[in-house]
């Protein structure tokens, strides 16, 4: 089983967490063509390198964002999501 | 011979002295049956002690020859040694303790395991060959279905007992810095060493007892492995930080050192940050004609034989060995009264300096010694008579005529495999050392340490060492080393001199029955066989051949076939590899999965009135509901209420059909208290709901409900519910049962991201709720509260908050009531806080007596919303289901900038259609002669053969009410006017022809709900 | 694992009386009863080995025990204007004055767990409207949708070894340590707490599962000689 480092709740089994998908940008509502919506919703990167995702902790209902090693699996980091917000903002 | 026997059976003082022994109560005695006869042993044996004890050598049949077979390790590491119990087949006779009362019988034998009828199938062996139930029984087709049953009673393992009573199995999760796997002299060195730099220990011991070799072994290097072992024990045993298991397994290796560990009845879910792994080594077999004869054990099996159970086991010994550990079995079987006739070392001389020693030693006691030999053939009927030894001239090759030397007891060591299998599960490597013959295992993760002679690792001070350096690098990833000392796992010198492993102790004969593996009976033709067939890659040998297959999972064939199908292929060892080891490392009893399983159940609030009431409780998802309330004495349960039961069927059929008329014609009342419920408060509520439902919300008065449809990434419809705005800032949407968790955590998902002043709030559990429905209801409720309940002041799809009285007290109970149309009559759904829920149904059944009100369950439910032609989510959709398809378009607002999956839904509904929901009606004579379609029945694009499938019938139920059968259906976009016929293939596989109709059924002018 | 449902009485003499009823109110029948403040009652008495049982493993029923939570930007300062000593950080417990118990479950969200000693009398004096709040104050609906079960005595980290994959030892999760979790796989909130002297886990799940919660609790409490016990043994006074 692996450990899931919860920024609220601490290292947990990962079997109390749900994957929510990759932290990605939507296309824009109004002008993106259809096929860039397709893109986005029904293809993801299959590559190597650091992929950063959405995880759920279900007991809090807790959303934050990990990032995670795509061969190794090796969880790297997990962060409150206000930090994507701070992110945003810069 | 029976008699001799029966007196010996008594004789259980016929041991070794002490300190042999060391399992034994020689106090206390046990005895039990083996295959009718009456075993007496001592306290602490084994069954196969006990057996031995008593001379019984042959324990079990071999799987394919039916060949006798007997001890091998002693250690419960080969199959030779299961035998049955009455209620367990495969119990390992030298693992598990003799018991007394037990009842023990050997294994695949057509009598007896001493005098098996089957025993005829040895002569056969020669048109058996490899893969011969493979490539024997596959042709003509359908020669397996006869062949099976014969195969199956002639191969086989135990017999499974299907009357057997359920025992209570739980489960328990342990936490610690360290788990040290494997208490030989490295688990214990390093446990220790763990210990005592402050890390909380947990060791593991899957014997009866802790010390691994130093509870059985004799040593070059140390004069006394027990006193050593005793000081270890009451060292660890008296370390408050250290906690040893024994008798318990690590049977897996999982991510971030996740450990199931066997133990009596329970398995542990042990996490442990660091993990040192100081498994041993399995010690190796020799291969040659008749190397299976009881009689012809390992040299640790006969040390095992003598320093555990006190059991001498032979008169004449012959050792052939390829390392030192040979000359130790020599020299101990001599001590204890052994004739030893003659040690061979299959090297042309020691290659050891120490060896001279262990040479001398040997010589000394008076032991012949042959250098550059081996046994090449074991004699004997039933047990070990003579063997033939013959002069090594070449790779596995002997010279011709060899010297007979009867003997009664052969042991055998050809060096060691590491026990590599919990290791490879995390990933490790191995690769082989030709200079020494050695499998060693590397590239294993950061916390997971390897120790003693799983590392490779053979003299006694060298395991030791590496036991504590594999102690300090777990330390030191711990962050316990301080770094005040001068200690660290590179400053251990672990040096190993000893060369343990022969490269080639393999020596085929032309008449086979020299087996490499004993489960299988495969021998080594087998594997060199498979290899010519095309079978070069290790792994398809494997599948082939079965090698490796058997409950002892290659710890004494993987190496031997490693390095017979390298030599046939022309690879190096290492290139040949071994088969992936997966879990479990042993045999796992369903029962450690299947024991103290958690299934959680939800009630609601009134659940223990529907039981009073006599409902037939049906699952939805986790919660119980009552389906519909049976007249007393017509609640069925378990296979009776099957609805293949025509009893069972005509019962529910004429509930429903009577609690429908019901709700149509008085009063019903239903606990609704499983649906979704979830509170949306503060200024951006109604925006949020903008944004997440595909309805619009901005403008919804309060005081009102609005449909709430939830569209997924790719448009289709994946809930909905029914949304109440009780203020500006306040909403309250209900989900469906089983889909408001998914709900609940889409829409934290994307206020995490938009950021909105709203708070959300799943509330499922804090309401209990109810549908009061029928023409009565009004009556019913209007002397309970004093929310204005007229037409006027309470309409059609509005909501309400207020309070339910309760009648003879002054009690009140908050309570939010809404008028929908889901089972088409006038009706209220209420809502209260759970701790009043079976308050409320009490005061609205004692209020409702007077107009004869009753529960109606869900199935009745269910017909009443598919007379109104409500769709349910997920029984109606499925995973394609857009707004389209579901005659949706009105619920789908146009004019906002964004809904969760908005896009999806435009690009779908774009595209040409391919199908529709349909009502669709069939007469009800159908339902009489039992040819009702069901759910998922198959709608044809037309009567003619071969048509193509154009959807299938979600639901369909006999409508008492519409006096037809009624039902929903997907359908060719061609087949969807009303007065359209609809083939549709039932049960029996006949078509029936249904008639397309406009939606709904009943009160197609929605005025019996709008009262 | 034994359903014991079936012997469960239909009819439970005292529960007519009372307006509000936990969800397992059933295995309660012909016990004494302690009116809470919330026009309910828990369990007084079991029986005279009621201190031995908690002291060893003991589980008792507080659900109609008052309970309630405000969540928002603004709720840590309203709770601690009216006198509430907040926990600083996430999954921390403090204790009032009085015996309320203080939950910090995030930065943002309280939960609050009504006195034994007063029988949450206190709690039921906070508001439970949104109107009666200040802006970005939500109060929360725990008080009906969380049963809260109570594991006190010397064996509650063994116990809860057996159901729960967090490590609950003293040592790793000392007093007033919460863990958001999963207990025999049905999500929990688990708090360490000192009750009348003994160790305890306050465990707050889901109130429809709090039957099936109650079965489980009591089997894995047998081990360890445990079982049900009534609420005076636990009330300061009472030891």
């Amino acid at each position: 089983m692996k450990i899931m480092p919860c920024p609220l709740n601490g290292p947990r089994n990962i079997n109390e967490f749900v994957y929510g998908g990759e932290v990605s940008e939507l296309p824009d509502v109004a002008t993106a063509p259809d096929s860039d919506w397709a893109e986005h919703t029904f293809y993801a990167y299959n590559g190597t390198g650091i992929a950063r995702e959405w995880w759920y902790h279900v007991a809090s209902g807790y959303w934050f964002v990990a990032e995670r090693h795509r061969v190794t699996d090796e969880i790297i980091r997990t962060y409150d999501p206000a930090v994507l917000a701070e992110e945003k903002a810069q | 011979m029976n008699q001799a026997v029966s007196k010996l059976t008594l004789d259980v003082g016929r041991r070794l002295p002490e300190p042999m022994g060391l399992m034994l109560d020689r106090s206390r005695t046990v005895e039990f049956e083996f295959d009718g006869r009456r075993i007496k042993g001592l306290k602490g044996d084994s069954i196969g002690s006990a057996l031995l004890a008593n001379d019984i050598w042959i324990w079990s049949r071999s799987f394919k020859y039916h060949r006798p077979r007997g001890p091998l390790t002693m250690a419960g590491q080969d199959a030779n040694s299961l035998v049955q119990l009455p209620s367990e087949p495969n119990v390992l006779a030298d693992r598990i303790a003799a018991e007394t009362g037990m009842k023990v019988s050997g294994q695949n034998a057509n009598g007896t395991v001493a005098n098996d009828k089957d025993a005829y199938l040895d002569k056969f062996g020669r048109f058996m060959p490899v893969g011969f139930y493979y490539r024997s029984f596959f042709k003509p087709k359908g020669i397996w279905d006869r062949w099976e049953k014969f195969i199956r009673e002639k191969a086989g393992l135990g017999i499974a007992d299907l009357q057997f009573q359920p025992e209570y199995y739980d489960k328990k999760f342990l936490h610690y810095d360290v788990v040290v796997v494997g208490s030989g002299p490295a688990g214990l060195s390093a446990a220790l060493k763990a210990a005592n730099g402050g890390a909380s220990v947990l060791l593991l011991e899957e014997n009866p007892i802790a010390g691994g070799a130093l509870c059985y072994a004799d040593f070059d290097d140390v004069d006394d492995s027990l006193v050593l072992r005793r000081e270890l024990l009451a060292a660890v045993s008296a370390h408050p930080a250290i906690t040893l298991m024994t008798n318990a397994t690590c049977n897996a290796w999982f991510v971030d050192n996740w450990l199931p560990v066997l133990q009596g009845k329970r398995l542990f879910k042990v996490r442990a940050k660091q993990c040192i792994m100081a498994t041993g080594a399995f010690e190796q077999h020799v291969v040659f004609r008749g190397n299976d004869l009881p009689g012809v054990v390992l040299c640790s099996a006969a040390m095992r034989m003598m320093k555990l159970y006190a059991l001498k086991p032979g008169q004449t010994a012959v050792i052939v060995t390829g390392n030192d550990d040979g000359y130790l079995t020599a020299l101990a079987l001599k001590k204890q009264g052994v004739q030893v006739a003659m040690l061979v070392d299959m090297r042309a001389e020691p290659l050891v300096q120490r060896s001279s020693s262990a040479l001398k030693k040997v010589r000394d006691a008076g032991i012949p010694v042959r250098l550059g030999a081996t046994v090449y053939e074991a004699f004997g009927k039933q047990h070990l008579q003579a063997v033939d030894v013959r002069s090594i001239v070449g790779k596995g090759q002997v010279g011709d005529g060899g010297e007979t030397v009867s003997c009664d007891l052969l042991c055998m060591s050809a060096g060691y495999m590491p026990a590599y299998q919990l290791l490879c599960q995390a990933g490790g490597k191995l690769s082989y050392a030709d200079d020494k013959a050695l499998f060693s295992i590397s590239g294993l993760p950061d916390h997971l340490h390897i120790a003693g002679s799983v590392n490779g690792v053979h003299n006694l001070d060298a395991v030791m060492a590496d036991g504590q350096r594999a102690a300090l690098k777990a330390l030191q990833a711990l962050g316990l080393l301080d770094g005040t000392g001068t200690e660290t796992a590179e400053s251990v010198t672990v040096e190993c001199h000893r060369q343990v492993n022969f490269d080639w102790p393999i020596f085929k004969h032309p008449k086979g029955k020299d087996f490499v593996d004993y489960d299988e009976d495969l021998q080594a033709k087998d594997i060199i066989n498979a290899t010519r067939l095309g079978y070069r890659d290790v792994q398809l040998v494997k599948r082939f051949s079965t090698v490796g297959m058997g409950p002892s999972q290659g710890r004494h064939s993987a190496l031997p076939t490693a390095r017979l199908v390298a030599s046939a292929t022309g690879r190096s060892v290492t290139e040949t590899g071994v088969t992936t080891a997966r879990p479990p490392y042993v045999p796992e009893k369903l029962a450690y999965v299947a024991g103290r399983c958690f299934a959680p159940y939800r009630q609601t609030a009134m659940h223990f009135r529907h039981l009073e009431l006599g409902a037939k409780l049906i699952p939805a998802g986790i919660w119980q509901r009552p389906g519909f309330y049976p007249p007393a004495g017509q609640l069925l349960q378990g296979s009776d209420a099957s609805p293949l039961n025509p009893v069972a069927r005509k019962i529910r059929d004429a509930c429903i059909e009577a609690e429908s008329l019901h709700v149509r014609s008085r009063v019903g009342l239903i606990d609704v208290s499983t649906l979704g419920g979830i509170e949306l408060r503060g200024p951006d509520a109604a925006e949020f709901m903008n944004r997440i439902y595909t309805f619009g919300f901005l403008k919804q008065p309060v005081g009102k409900t609005r449909y709430a449809v939830l569209t997924n990434d790719q448009g289709v419809v994946v809930d909905d519910g029914v949304a109440c705005r009780f203020a500006d800032d306040h909403f309250y949407v209900t989900a469906t049962t089983s889909g408001v968790d998914a709900v609940y955590r889409l829409m934290t998902f994307w206020n995490t991201q938009w950021r909105l002043k709203v708070d959300i709030a799943n509330v499922t559990s804090a309401f209990a709720a109810v549908n009061l429905a029928g023409p009565d209801s009004r009556k019913v409720l209007k002397p309970l509260t004093d929310v204005d309940l007229s037409q006027q002041g309470f309409p059609y799809l509005a909501c309400r908050e207020g309070f339910i009285r309760v009648p003879g007290s002054d009690v009140q109970i908050p309570a939010r009531f809404m008028r929908v149309g889901f089972v088409g009559e006038l009706g209220y759904e209420i809502h209260v806080p759970t701790r009043y829920g079976e308050l409320l149904w009490d005061v609205l059944m004692s209020a409702g007596a007077a107009f004869d009100i009753r529960p109606f369950g869900v199935e009745t439910q269910r017909l009443l919303r598919l007379e109104k032609g409500h769709i349910i989510i997920s029984q109606d959709t499925d995973g394609m289901s857009h707004p389209g398809e579901l005659s949706l378009e009105w619920a789908i607002s146009k004019g906002k900038p964004w809904f969760n999956g908005c896009r999806a839904v435009d690009i779908v509904m774009k595209r040409p259609q391919t199908r529709k929901l349909v009502g669709f009606r069939l007469s009800a004579d159908l339902h009489h002669q039992g040819r009702k379609p069901e759910e998922g029945h198959l709608v044809l694009a037309s009567q003619q053969d071969g048509a193509a499938i154009t959807g299938h019938v979600t639901s369909c139920e006999y409508s008492p009410t519409v006096g037809a059968i009624i039902g929903l259906a997907y359908a060719g976009l061609d087949q969807v006017e009303p007065g359209s016929r609809l083939p549709i293939r039932i049960d029996t596989g006949d078509l029936v022809l249904a008639e397309v109709v406009s939606l709904p059924f009943y009160d197609p002018e929605q005025a019996r709900q709008e009262i | 694992m034994k359903d014991s449902r079936a012997s469960l009485p239909l009819q439970v003499e005292w529960a007519d009386r009372e307006a509000a009823r936990s969800g397992n109110y059933r295995r309660q029948s012909g016990l004494s009863r302690r009116p809470t403040a919330s026009m309910a009652s828990v369990v007084g008495v079991v029986d005279h080995e009621d201190r031995q049982r908690a002291a060893r493993a003991g589980v008792i029923d507080l659900t109609m025990v008052p309970h309630t939570g405000y969540r928002g930007t603004a709720a840590a300062d309203w709770l601690a204007a009216q006198g509430y000593p907040l926990p600083l950080v996430p999954n921390q417990a403090s204790t009032s004055a009085n015996g309320d118990r203080i939950l910090r479950l995030s930065m943002r969200e309280f939960w609050l767990l009504g006195s034994l000693d007063d029988l949450g009398q206190t709690i039921t004096t906070l508001p439970t409207r949104m109107t009666d709040t200040p802006a970005n104050c939500y109060p929360l609906f725990c008080g009906d949708s969380h049963a809260w079960l109570l594991l006190t005595g010397e064996h509650i980290a063994d116990v809860m070894a057996k159901l729960c994959a967090v490590d609950l030892r003293e040592a790793q999760f000392p007093e007033g340590s919460i863990a958001q979790t999963s207990v025999a796989r049905v999500g929990a909130i688990v708090v360490r707490q000192q009750v009348n002297g003994l160790p305890a886990f306050a465990i707050l799940c889901d109130v429809n599962s709090s039957d099936y919660m109650w079965t489980v609790l009591v089997d894995a409490v047998q081990e360890f000689d445990g079982g049900p016990i009534g609420i005076d043994c636990l009330r300061s006074g009472n030891d």
